[in-house]
């Protein structure tokens, strides 16, 4: 018996080849810090290069910035995520859910502005891709992402500015898009709910009215799909943080999440 | 040897044991046998033959004329091997019962033939991966061709040679069944799953040296191990005595689903103190297969240990293990295969540290030993005992989100065809990009780890402990594996008795219980640091209900890291029993066959989780599901002459609806179908059959109607009313399998040969069946139920026609080359039946083209390939005295597709999702499956 063919076989079997099982090491963030373009602007200057109404294309090279105050993660923004850069703030719509992935309030990021289009939904800026069919701001493809924006690993705080009621109500067009405060404050009795919105399947969003002490009224808009949908909302007085927009000549706030809500002071009653 | 290797000592020294009971019966009288071995179409003579006796470990010696002269034998039956160049090519059983046998002229196998069917059975293997690598998807994996490619006879048949060898290629699938339809006998125990009712090859593939002469029995023919189901059944036979004394090396190389094989094979034979041992291992691999992205690993081992007590009885031990690791390819729409300008697109992988990566890997580790007993307690009776046990697992992973951006690079709603009609710039700017940029069509694993990592959440009231809080990285994506960890035993024992030269019976039983565990399992958190045991589509529907989106509420709010279950976790039993009989009477012009079978058959399911959707019917036991089942056959050949026979056989059998088809949602709850009743197939199958020396026909037809059968189909529903997993199960489905199977091979002469093979089916729907939707969503156990229109549809089953035709050649000087022009037609999309309903088509004119896109089932093209193989046996030996005798080396090689068409769909279907909102048919378009290209094989293999 040739016994020893057995012995040789079978290592050469068990180590004949290549190794196809791979061990992978963790990829490193892909994210840029400082990407170096030419044409720079503020987001105010790209504000006031859209005029007061109507669609326009982006043709030149504008490179705006500017750190995520509005994300999608509590579903009450949907496919749209908001940045600012302390001159403005605006929208970018992008489409996906769940947009929060990727970009999360707080993260600072780039806008190659070339090939995206301005507009105003309802007297809102905007900024996203080609009109639809129906003349609306297409939100950013998926797959055309990183063709104009640049992720980056910088963190940075947007601090809120500070609102009463009655100056909230005035449809201040340089606010709108900001994260706000408004200060004593509280939910108006009359449609004290006891949810932060009604469930999607009755209404897709829902205006709660915010009033003062002095019966300034401003609504507060809540999505059916949100995930604090079913919560309480507070009862007391306080402040409220939220992002300020406007639907045709009516101010609105968006709310981001419940921890933006801060009410821990006696109701005030009409006087 | 190998075996020393190993601590035998204890082993054998266990089997001595058992062996000692039985007393050798003496066999005293000694006879002389003489005979001949006849092949009109060998063009060698006889030299290089030899004949073989397991039983006596014997070689004996055959003339250039074929005569062999055997003295000194046994009273007693005895299987003798034909040799060819040391390799088995025939065999032929003998009653010993008279001092002198003159056994007459022997006709065994070409030698030629026998080269060829070692490439073919090579070429089988590689299309098992093929199978497994394109299949698995859509749960239509057939594995059932590969039967008959390893079928003892399919060589001598033209027919079976064709469907195998040729069709089984392009996703044909004999008489249209599934892979269900055929019983794989291990050493006399059933393989198939008690489950699903499948045998998964995988379990001992890569043992192709001691695997390729099963004894088959195709369609409704008899089989002595077993009552067979409607496509009949293969069984094979482990035991090293039956080996004949050899080392086999082999490498091949393909670029197939492996790109690289290695086996070695030793048989030692029966030594002087009457054991066999044979050792058979083998590797395959693929760094990366012919699909982009795939890979395989996958190995092989097998020893085996035979213990020849004495002429009556003998002990056999067969190990088998078969581990493989194959990372997967998948299905995609046309506008995919358009963008990536590739039919070879896989959406399964990406680049991550510079490599590809795939998230769906496929794990089989299922060994399993078998111990047989052979007993002839007289020269006409055998009976065979075995005993089997296996413990192992399969998995296969994949990608899992919560609350993230579907991370699927061909993710409907991100193509351009989403766009077209609202945004036709968008749409052509998408298309650009990537066309220009492929790897966006890939998994962005980078984007995936970074979201994971930026992703700081805290999780309260961990594992449902109030204050219990763990502040983390929350991954938004992880992979998990679906993971079945088995156990099954079985018992089997087979009984066949010559009464009388006019009179075979045959019959068994087998016992086998299963016990499987399923669940998932996380195994990789992708950069984060826990992962939650949410159901991410409840938390969708009911995103304000805190206990709905538990997965299991007796632990809710757990936070799953590597290695832990999450998602579902249940146990399924399962047992099953049967017992069979058959007679075949043999008359002088006609020959009788009935059999018989009845058995049991019951399973329960056993949840580990409490569902929050569905408290009350998840946790626990199910009730235990019983059936008693019955089959009978029956059949008659009438022989004309020698040469022409008549054969008309019928099949008729009540079989137990499988696990899978009686629990609705299996991984959630225990509910299960009204009332579930068995499934009725009943079948026929006559024809007529000439065996000529230089003419081989075969001409056959079938009917086989399948009634009440069930089918639950589960997919994600994206329609705004689901927004859900559904499970859509069609009940009473009744089919029919109908149409004909005819052959023909002609031999010119001694060295050419040509054939003509033509499988003419139709497999179709007969009926409407009832359909109920149950949304696992819904805590509402109570289902919509309506009635869907697909009476007359085809089943997607493969070319339902198929051709080949071709001519091989064997040469003097012992090589052959053969090739085979082939015409598949007649592939039908399998259909989505939720689509051909009333709802589907509302309000639409039977007039309108719409009504038509809507309802019409697509045909695939139909297609022409051209396959080429050979190969030569050198006998080294004879070149230079430093081999050792009987030294061969042997070449094959094939090239399968040689035009190199890589527009070939093999298979096709409908996605179940349907747009019943605007009723676009073309909102979820078809996925498909294109057949590879040329591929190649070249086989070396060196015997001594």
């Amino acid at each position: 018996m040739k016994s020893w063919y057995s012995l040789i076989a079978l290592p050469i079997l068990l180590l004949a080849g290549a190794c196809v099982q791979q061990k992978f090491s963790e990829p490193k963030s892909n994210s840029t810090n400082n990407p170096a373009f030419a044409i720079y602007k503020s987001i105010a200057e790209l504000r006031s290069s859209m005029g007061v109404a109507g669609v326009k294309e982006i043709k030149e090279n504008i490179l705006i910035s500017g750190t995520v105050i509005a994300d999608d993660r509590s579903g009450n923004f949907y496919k749209q995520i908001i940045i600012d850069d302390g001159t403005a703030a605006i929208p970018i719509l992008l489409d996906a859910n769940n947009l929060y992935n990727d970009f999360s309030i707080g993260q600072k990021v780039y806008v190659k502005c070339k090939g995206l289009y301005t507009a105003f939904f309802y007297k809102l800026p905007q900024l996203g891709y080609v009109p639809d069919d129906k003349g609306l701001l297409s939100a950013i493809p998926f797959h055309l992402w990183n063709q104009f924006i640049v992720k980056t690993d910088e963190q940075d705080t947007i601090k809120a500015i500070e609102l009463n009621v009655a100056d909230a109500m005035k449809a201040k067009s340089e606010l709108f898009n900001r994260l706000v405060t408004i200060t004593d404050v509280q939910i108006m009795d009359t449609v004290l709910a006891d949810k932060y919105a009604l469930p999607a399947s009755l209404s897709s969003a829902t205006n709660i009215q915010l009033t003062d002490c002095d019966s300034n009224l401003i609504i507060l808009r809540t999505s059916g799909y949100c995930r604090f949908q079913s919560q309480r909302p507070p009862s007391l007085r306080g402040k409220i943080s939220a992002i300020y927009s406007v639907f045709n000549n009516t101010p609105q706030l968006i709310l981001r999440d419940t921890p933006d809500v801060d009410m821990n002071l006696p109701r005030c009653f009409k006087k | 040897m190998l075996y020393s290797i190993f601590d035998m000592k204890k082993l054998l020294l266990f089997l001595g044991l058992l062996f000692l009971q039985f007393d050798t019966i003496a066999q005293n009288e000694l006879a002389f046998l003489t005979g001949r071995l006849a092949d009109k179409d060998n063009p060698y003579g006889f030299e290089d033959f030899q004949l073989f006796i397991p039983k006596k470990k014997q070689l004996y010696a055959v003339d250039t004329n074929g005569v062999f002269e055997i003295s000194s034998m046994p009273y007693g039956t005895f299987t003798i091997q034909v040799l060819f160049q040391n390799e088995l090519i025939d065999s032929f059983k003998v009653a010993v019962n008279a001092p002198r046998i003159d056994l007459g002229s022997i006709f065994v196998s070409n030698p030629n033939k026998i080269l060829a069917r070692e490439i073919q059975a090579t070429a089988s293997s590689v299309l098992l991966e093929a199978d497994i690598e394109t299949q698995e998807d859509d749960g239509a994996m057939n594995n059932q061709n590969i039967s008959i490619l390893l079928h003892s006879s399919a060589n001598r048949d033209p027919f079976l040679s064709a469907a195998g060898f040729v069709f089984g290629q392009y996703n044909f699938r004999t008489r249209g069944y599934n892979k269900a339809s055929q019983q794989i006998l291990m050493n006399g125990i059933s393989m198939n799953d008690l489950n699903s009712g499948n045998p998964s090859w995988a379990q001992w593939s890569g043992l192709n040296d001691v695997l390729k002469n099963p004894v088959s029995s195709y369609g409704l023919a008899t089989h002595q191990q077993a009552f067979g189901l409607v496509n009949g059944a293969t069984a094979f036979e482990l035991n090293a005595a039956d080996m004949s004394a050899q080392h086999k090396f082999t490498y091949s190389v393909a670029n197939r689903g492996y790109h690289h094989r290695v086996m070695y094979t030793h048989s030692t034979g029966l030594n002087k103190k009457y054991w066999a041992f044979t050792f058979s291992a083998s590797r395959r691999w693929a760094v990366e297969g012919y699909i982009p992205g795939t890979s395989l690993d996958a190995y092989s081992g097998l020893f085996s240990v035979t213990k020849v007590v004495n002429s009556r009885h003998q002990f056999s031990l067969n190990l088998v293990a078969s581990p493989s690791t194959r990372a997967r390819s998948g299905t995609a729409v046309d506008e995919v295969y358009d963008l990536a300008g590739n039919h070879y697109y896989n959406p399964n992988w990406g680049w991550q540290d510079g490599k590809i990566r795939n998230a769906r890997l496929s794990k089989s580790e299922l060994p399993f030993a078998v111990l047989q007993h052979s007993y002839s307690p007289s020269d006409n009776t055998r009976i065979n005992s075995s005993f089997f046990y296996q413990m192992g697992s399969n998995q296969s992973t994949s990608l899992d989100w919560y609350n993230a951006i579907d991370p699927r690079p061909d993710y409907y709603q991100n193509l351009p065809g989403m766009y077209q009609s609202a945004n036709p710039i968008a749409a052509k700017e998408i298309e650009e990009q990537l066309r220009q940029n492929p790897e966006q069509l890939q998994i962005d694993w980078s984007r995936l780890y970074s979201a994971n990592r930026n992703n700081f959440e805290t999780l309260y009231n961990r594992n449902g402990m109030a204050g219990d809080s763990l502040q983390g990285r929350r991954s938004l994506y992880v992979i998990g594996a679906d993971v079945e960890q088995l156990k099954k035993a079985g018992l089997a024992m087979n009984i066949a008795q010559r009464y009388s030269d006019k009179i075979i019976w045959s019959g068994g039983l087998q016992a086998m219980g299963q016990y499987s565990t399923f669940f998932r399992r996380l195994e990789d958190l992708l950069g984060g640091d826990y992962f939650l045991n949410y159901n991410s589509f409840a938390a969708q529907q009911f995103p304000s209900n805190k206990s709905y989106l538990q997965n299991d509420l007796n632990k809710p709010n757990t936070a799953v890291l590597k290695g832990d279950q999450y998602k579902y976790y249940f146990e399924a039993k399962n047992q099953k029993a049967w017992l069979w009989a058959q007679q075949e009477v043999n008359l002088k012009k006609l020959s009788l066959h009935t059999s018989i079978q009845a058995g049991f058959s019951a399973f329960q399911r056993n949840g580990r989780y409490r569902n929050g959707l569905v408290p009350d019917h998840s946790f626990g036991k199910s009730e235990m599901q019983s059936f008693i089942t019955y089959a009978a056959k029956g059949g008659l050949t009438y022989k004309i002459n020698g040469r022409n026979y008549l054969v008309l056989n019928g099949f008729y059998s009540a079989d137990e609806p499988s696990f899978n088809h009686v629990f609705i949602a299996p991984r959630t709850c225990n509910q299960t179908i009204d009332k579930p009743g068995l499934q009725y197939t009943q079948s026929a199958e006559g024809g007529y059959i000439l065996h000529a020396p230089k003419l081989n026909i075969r001409a056959m037809g079938y009917v086989t109607d399948i009634k009440n059968s069930v089918s639950i189909q589960r997919f994600y529903n994206d329609e705004p009313e689901y927004q859900s997993f559904v499970n859509f199960v069609m009940r009473n489905i009744n089919t029919r399998n109908i149409g004909t199977e005819l052959a023909i091979e002609y031999c010119l002469n001694s060295m050419i040969s040509v054939n003509a093979v033509a499988a003419l089916g139709q497999a179709f729907y007969t009926n409407k069946p009832s359909v109920s939707v149950y949304n696992d969503n819904d805590t509402n156990l109570n289902a919509k139920s309506k009635e869907v229109f697909i009476k007359n549809y085809y089943l997607g089953v493969g070319p339902q026609s198929a051709y080949t035709s071709g001519i091989a050649y064997n040469a003097k000087k012992y090589w052959y080359i053969k090739i085979n022009a082939n015409y598949f037609d007649r592939n039908y999309v399998a259909v989505n039946p939720a689509r051909r309903s009333v709802e589907a088509a509302e309000l639409i004119q039977h007039t309108d083209s719409l009504f038509g896109r809507i309802f019409n089932q697509e045909q695939l093209a139909a297609f022409f390939t051209l396959d080429i193989s050979g190969g030569k046996s050198i006998k080294l030996y004879k070149l230079s005295d430093k081999f050792s005798y009987k030294t061969s080396l042997y070449i094959n090689f094939s090239i399968n597709n040689l035009l190199n068409n890589q527009s070939i769909k093999s298979s096709g279907f409908e996605q179940l999702r349907y747009d019943f909102t605007h009723n676009n048919p073309d909102k979820f378009p078809r996925k498909y499956v294109y057949a590879p290209g040329r591929t190649f094989l070249i086989n070396l293999s060196l015997k001594f």
